[in-house]
């Protein structure tokens, strides 16, 4: 069939019958008990271990200080993600509480599930970022992070350091950098040409595909994995499709709405790994997580998807 | 950094929900002290009907101490683990209490003699004690988490502009610097927030700076 990633659609049908088999048990609780596709995972070039591709952000959803009511929906926003088999979760030291309302509102077993726990040195002190990161690992309750990531280059020659050192001593797994608005693309090309990380992460969404020129092609050519952060330009997008339909093809990548058709879009691009919107409303994360479970879009279909969202 | 690339809604880590939820925890916490500081928007709103400088140099004390608390209960302590720029906020508010505190103290001959820009500016008090709060429980936001002159910040830069404005000479434009750019900033927030009321504090800076010409104007025709 014309739009498809046929080669997608093969992997779905073989990860299907491995579920079936118990060889792929993190994606089990994904599917248990329901015909729901699994969640799509995409490989991480530097191990090739494969991650969850819809992730979750925690900018401004998740720093809600100490409100009781609000810690309580944050918990159910988790617990939806889990269960839908979500795995990275975001935040930065600059996210005010984000990072102490996760360590509240975490389950206990959120590492057992499938957590992929990613943060940000934010410090213009370069000898400050390993007590920074010490303090988010104490905030979070985790005795070590997945992903540590530079935020927005911020004093990025120092931190750089401080992370391969972590990654050498096994006190980290990746590293990386992150940039967002389309911010210093020059200078993050410079630093995926010359450093050793695992991950950058980026803007990118069906508006903002700047990154699509040099960084993606680079970051697949470099075996860099991608996050694409602002995948609904902080809900602007959703807000510009409310209300109208969406188009036929929709169907035929198994999304049911636009801000799902907006993350297929995303994570159907060959370098991206993992696109993290954020919320804070179940029903939200649940749409979410329902996002790329159908065959993936190909370059074909891509195009058309943007021409017709540049319609709205 | 390339700070200039950045709009301020980049830099807001909070929503507005999470904002009137602050503000209402805060005012609950604090409740004996807002019951204070509504009283004491009352009673200044007293004293500077007939402002002397006895008065004006009490109400300039008064208001001095509410910018320290509010550096302190406000910036510190509520809003310091939402927002990264909140301690830098609470040392701005701590420099003008201090700076209050120090025009209370020095003597002052007279307050604004010329009558229009005295009452502008008593009538911008009033907004403060009263057409802030009441503009926003008319605007929707929860009664719980409306703002108070003495505790809130917005409240009490506006009073300070009005109380700056009534102060003679270059003493007012020493006053006017820490509300003036707190009421920007707060727009600014408000506007990230997509609060209808985000207009009010710069409208009241308008309304200081009205007060100011006029006052001016009418020295040189003197």
């Amino acid at each position: 069939m014309p739009g498809f990633d046929h080669d997608r659609r093969r992997l779905l049908h073989a990860a299907t019958g491995l579920i079936a088999a118990g060889a792929l048990p993190r994606l089990a609780p994904a599917v248990a008990g329901s015909t729901a596709p699994a969640a799509l995972t995409k490989p991480i070039p530097g191990s090739g271990e494969r991650l969850p591709a819809i992730g979750m952000g925690t900018w401004i959803t998740f720093n809600v200080g100490d409100d009781a009511q609000a810690l309580a929906v944050r918990r159910e926003i988790l617990e939806a993600f889990f269960a839908a088999g979500g795995g990275m979760i975001d935040a930065s030291p600059m996210y005010g509480s984000a990072e102490a309302v996760l360590g509240k509102t975490l389950p206990t077993d959120a590492t057992q599930r499938g957590l992929i726990a990613a943060t940000k040195v934010w410090t213009s002190d370069g000898n400050a970022g390993a007590r920074e990161i010490a303090h988010s690992r104490a905030l979070w309750g985790l005795p070590r992070f997945d992903l540590l990531q530079v935020h927005n280059l911020l004093a990025w020659e120092a931190h750089i350091e401080t992370l391969k050192a972590m990654r050498a001593a096994g006190e980290v797994r990746w590293i990386g950098m992150t940039t967002s608005h389309g911010r210093r693309h020059r200078e993050l090309e410079r630093i995926m040409a010359r450093e050793p990380i695992d991950f950058v992460q980026l803007t990118y969404n069906i508006v903002d595909r700047a990154a699509e020129e040099r960084l993606l092609p680079l970051a697949r050519e470099r075996g860099i994995a991608v996050i694409a952060n602002r995948p609904y330009r902080r809900g602007a997008l959703p807000d510009r499709a409310a209300g109208k339909p969406l188009p036929g093809w929709g169907r035929e990548i198994g999304c049911d709405t636009w801000p799902q058709a907006l993350l297929t879009f995303i994570v159907a691009h060959p370098a991206v790994t993992c696109a993290i919107p954020a919320t804070s409303r179940v029903d939200h994360m649940r749409e979410n997580m329902a996002a790329a479970r159908g065959p993936l879009p190909d370059a074909a279909l891509r195009r058309r998807m943007a021409a017709d969202f540049a319609k709205l | 950094m390339d700070w200039l690339s950045y709009s301020p809604a980049d830099l807001v880590p909070l929503s507005r929900e999470t904002w009137l939820r602050l503000l209402a925890d805060y005012n609950q916490a604090h409740l004996p002290i807002v019951a204070l500081g509504m009283a004491l928007g009352l009673l200044l709103l007293g004293i500077t009907a007939h402002a002397t400088a006895a008065r004006l140099r009490l109400a300039l004390g008064l208001l001095g101490a509410c910018w320290l608390w509010i550096a302190w209960a406000f910036f510190h302590q509520a809003l310091t683990p939402l927002l990264w720029a909140a301690d830098w906020l609470a040392w701005g508010f701590a420099l003008q209490g201090v700076l209050l505190l120090g025009a209370a103290l020095l003597p002052m001959a007279q307050v604004v003699e010329q009558r229009w820009p005295l009452s502008l500016a008593w009538w911008l008090l009033a907004i403060a004690v009263l057409g802030l709060p009441l503009a926003g429980f008319a605007a929707g936001r929860p009664w719980q988490a409306l703002g108070w002159l003495g505790t809130a910040p917005d409240p009490t830069a506006v009073a300070s502009l009005a109380l700056a404005a009534m102060a003679p000479g270059h003493r007012a434009w020493l006053l006017l610097a820490a509300p003036a750019l707190w009421c920007l900033l707060s727009a600014t927030l408000l506007a990230v927030f997509a609060d209808p009321l985000w207009w009010l504090p710069p409208a009241a800076l308008a309304l200081t700076a009205v007060s100011l010409a006029r006052r001016r104007a009418q020295h040189h025709t003197k």
